[in-house]
């Protein structure tokens, strides 16, 4: 375990705690089975400065840095992974406007967001696959005081609800004839705009993904991320940030749930006219859910720890994704072995916990990506 | 008035989900805690809670006040997170093994000294200790009008209107500042925390007194201050008796029903 949380992160957490154990925990099985996002939470969330709080305090933030953030994820993923990622994906809009937005945009946009009055979404991926970034169709079209955009994503978290999408595009090429990627604003009330197919996941379902479809939408200038050619920057730099460290933080909440259900259940069950906690076989099981929770925590917080202060964050936070990703799978897996054919039942939560672990693994980067990353930094 | 100056008296108590990891020292007769985390009296989050809506509506400070141990900071902190402006600490060993006439003088001075307060809030009991006195106690060690099960506190120009329960329904007093209420769950409603209330809270002064920095009564404060002495502690034996019930499913009921009579659950008509 990491042990080394300030007096206002020890507070954070005790808080938000209070709130996932009241407003989120007793229904997430709920949410689960409707796979359904629970919009009305937004403005709760919002209310207590869990929405954009590392945005400075003179811009309507908190101020709190990327550990305070990761607390609160982990906090919200113990028991609703689902609502995690829809909660972190719509962070990592407002992260963006705030990075590289213009200054109207960003009066237009922060208020609203930082109050849970709007929702965003990221829009990325494309059929060619979220790794092959430059490899992209859409295209952002330069006129002279606005843009036309147009294409296709999927794999968009928070579609069918957001309020807009932060889109990456190619808005023409270099002499070498690659892509120029740039990134803009689109208000999903914008003519052209359209949700497409709603994808069913096997996990995650408290948030909702799906397609977004773009036909020429007319979008003023001043809606770009930055400068021509931003995209790259505005993508990779916010998901190495804020999105690899919150994909980590929910296979960590997944974990936590994991270690604490299996106990919970091995002290419950009577077998052999005893709980099930007497025999070896479960402490076994306990025993590596535990070493694994807490190797994958102290990781994680180690790692969110050095983000800004040192050049090995992105090596480290891929190298705990990678970790904590699949022993998140693991721990469900094994704790589910333990239970016999309770874990099959809907009425523990250790399926669900499974299913969410596995949805974990290509969210904000594969294993097999995080490996490459970990691996060519320990080989450079 | 410029504001409303609030005091709010808050206690540590232990976890409820640790309640078997305390035990009972033979000897002193007092709890030891040291296995079970501490929290926030929950009748004192109530108490802050409402402090904080009365001073957003009509200004003023809030001040934590606390007899407790010097690792006490995080409960404090958390208390504090609603909108206090300052803690007071009171925390020595000489405060130790002190009823509730020996903390509620303890606290009084406190409050006196760095008073005048307008409103003193405590919560009406508390999760651990529950004997309802301390409120009581602090009121007349102040010499101020108190009142006890309150459920409502507003304030109107220039008086408390506070509404408290009773055995025959709720009474509706006018008070005048000074008072002191020690309040139910029915004063505010639950909140949470903000985050910039939780960012606040480490960055607020926060004083920790001593014995000898109060200038207090040795003779009032901690045990030589507690005319209580707990007499004799004893677990009482449980015993488990099973007698098997024979008989139709009629009989066993007739038969069961007279055991419970018996035991005098329920009653004859």
């Amino acid at each position: 375990m990491f042990e080394f949380f300030s007096e206002e992160q020890k507070l954070v957490r005790k808080t938000i705690h209070a709130f996932v154990e009241d407003t989120i925990a007793p229904f997430a099985k709920q949410w689960d089975e409707q796979d359904t996002c629970p919009q009305e939470l937004w403005p709760k969330m919002a209310a207590l400065g869990m929405i954009g709080s590392f945005i400075p305090e003179s811009e309507g933030g908190v101020g709190f840095g990327l550990t305070e953030r990761t607390i609160m994820i982990e906090e919200i993923a113990r028991h609703s992974a689902g609502l995690a990622i829809a909660f972190m994906t719509n962070d990592i809009t407002i992260a963006i406007i705030q990075d590289f937005a213009s200054q109207e945009l960003k009066d237009l946009y922060l208020p609203a967001l930082l109050k849970g009055e709007k929702i965003g979404s990221f829009a990325v991926t494309e059929w060619t696959g979220g790794s092959d970034f430059s490899n992209q169709s859409s295209t952002i079209t330069a006129r002279d005081d606005h843009y036309l955009v147009s294409g296709q994503k999927c794999f968009v978290t928070n579609a069918r609800f957001a309020d807009f999408a932060i889109i990456t595009g190619v808005e023409g090429t270099e002499a070498n004839g690659r892509n120029i990627i740039s990134a803009v604003l689109v208000p999903a009330e914008d003519e052209g705009f359209t949700w497409g197919r709603v994808e069913h996941k096997i996990g995650m379902k408290s948030s909702t993904t799906g397609d977004l479809i773009m036909k020429e939408i007319r979008i003023p200038s001043w809606y770009a991320m930055g400068p021509a050619g931003s995209g790259a920057r505005v993508a990779l730099q916010t998901i190495g940030r804020y999105g690899r460290s919150a994909m980590t933080a929910i296979a960590v909440g997944i974990l936590r749930g994991c270690y604490e259900e299996s106990i919970s259940f091995a002290k419950q069950r009577i077998i052999y006219g005893k709980p099930l906690s007497r025999l070896y076989t479960a402490q076994s099981i306990i025993a590596q859910n535990r070493a694994e929770y807490e190797a994958s925590h102290a990781m994680l917080y180690n790692a969110v720890s050095l983000q800004g202060h040192d050049r090995k964050y992105l090596p480290r936070i891929s190298s705990a994704k990678l970790f904590c990703a699949e022993a998140a799978v693991r721990a469900a897996k094994r704790s589910m072995d333990m239970m016999g054919s309770y874990g099959l039942l809907d009425e523990y939560p250790i399926g669900r916990y499974l299913r969410d672990a596995l949805a974990v693994i290509p969210s904000g980067g594969t294993s097999h990506i995080m490996s490459i990353v970990a691996a060519r930094d320990a080989l450079s | 008035m410029k504001g409303l100056n609030i005091a709010v008296c808050i206690k540590p108590v232990p976890d409820p989900a640790y309640y078997d990891k305390i035990s009972v020292d033979p000897k002193t007769k007092r709890l030891q805690r040291a296995g079970a985390p501490a929290m926030l009296n929950e009748l004192d989050r109530y108490a802050v809670i409402r402090a904080a809506e009365l001073k957003q509506q009509h200004g003023g400070s809030i001040t934590l006040f606390s007899m407790a141990p010097d690792d006490s900071r995080e409960t404090l902190l958390e208390a504090a997170a609603y909108g206090a402006d300052a803690i007071v600490l009171l925390s020595d060993r000489k405060f130790a093994g002190a009823d509730t006439l020996a903390t509620a003088y303890t606290l009084s001075e406190a409050i006196a000294a760095r008073g005048p307060y307008d409103l003193i809030l405590t919560g009406n009991e508390s999760s651990d200790g529950g004997t309802n006195q301390v409120s009581a106690q602090l009121g007349e060690w102040l010499q101020i009008p108190h009142v006890l099960h309150v459920r409502s506190i507003d304030y109107h120009q220039d008086h408390f209107v506070v509404s408290a329960a009773s055995d025959h329904g709720v009474n509706t007093y006018e008070v005048t500042p000074p008072m002191l209420c020690g309040v139910t769950r029915q004063v505010a409603q639950k909140q949470y925390q903000t985050l910039r209330g939780i960012k606040y809270s480490t960055r607020i002064p926060y004083e920790i007194l001593r014995a000898a920095d109060l200038g207090a009564d040795e003779d009032r404060i901690g045990d030589a201050g507690s005319p209580t002495k707990a007499g004799a502690i004893y677990e009482p034996p449980q015993q488990k008796e099973v007698r098997m019930l024979t008989g139709t499913a009629d009989e066993i009921v007739e038969q069961l029903l007279l055991e419970i009579r018996k035991a005098g659950v329920l009653q004859e008509h």
